[in-house]
């Protein structure tokens, strides 16, 4: 990802999957990630 | 049909990688506008939702709405072989089941051709999350605080709060910070409706911020 975009939004709620939104010049790219409970 | 031209390989490339780290074998569905992928890792722990519109190439050829399904660590391999002045045309051939790879570069020429795969059955739902903060922040800030915290441990806690944004991370060798408050020039914005963290496996992070 790093070469593709210079800003990254990561959206939280607690315990809840998180999602990062790396912002390109043209484009969407959305990661979601579960989390990690009871770690 | 469909079939695209792009005269700078490295963008697409980093895209295609981008997507590399979390999908084995992905679904693309393409229509008159956009290319689109929306598909999950296989142990269904990290999602990837991806769209690029037809203006990114130089050319852009669609009829009807295609699927293409790929393995594409392997498509990847294909394209790293594609070098900087050259320029690609890539073709889906629906009739031999394959994906076409083609460079120019002057009089020479070279083609790849991978196959087609079935289309994935999964059905992959949009997530439906409310969210309660957010933090935007410059991506290599981001990618820091995830090296930072590979030293001491193999999961990595983000918290958002009214004033600043956490990445930390604790284990045996030690533990690493990393804290920016909300007038930090590396915390773009920070939106709180309610303080929110969560703990992840570092090893997916890493792999989506890139090494």
């Amino acid at each position: 990802m790093s070469a593709s975009s210079e800003v990254a939004t990561l959206e939280l709620s607690t315990d809840m999957p998180i999602k990062m939104d790396f912002e390109l010049p043209q484009g969407r790219l959305i990661y979601y990630l579960a989390p990690c409970i009871g770690v | 049909m469909f079939e695209v031209e792009i005269s700078r390989i490295d963008p697409f490339r980093n895209l295609v990688k981008a997507l590399s780290v979390i999908v084995e074998e992905g679904t693309f569905n393409m229509d008159e506008a956009q290319v689109k992928l929306l598909a999950m890792d296989p142990s269904h722990v990290a999602m990837v939702d991806f769209e690029l519109p037809r203006e990114f190439f130089d050319r852009y050829e669609c009829g009807g709405e295609p699927r293409l399904t790929i393995n594409i660590g392997e498509f990847l391999k294909f394209l790293d072989r594609v070098d900087r002045d050259e320029q690609v045309a890539i073709r889906l051939d629906e009739e031999q089941a394959r994906l076409v790879i083609h460079c120019r570069r002057g009089g020479h020429t070279r083609r790849f051709m991978m196959p087609v795969l079935e289309p994935l059955d999964e059905e992959v739902p949009q997530p439906k999350i409310f969210f309660k903060s957010s933090a935007r922040i410059l991506t290599q800030s981001l990618r820091r605080a995830i090296r930072d915290a590979l030293l001491v441990s193999e999961h990595v806690r983000l918290e958002v709060g009214a004033e600043d944004f956490k990445i930390s991370a604790t284990g045996d060798m030690g533990s690493a910070l990393s804290e920016w408050r909300r007038d930090s020039d590396e915390l773009l914005d920070l939106k709180v409706e309610e303080a929110s963290s969560a703990t992840f496996t570092l090893s997916y992070l890493n792999d989506i911020v890139g090494r």
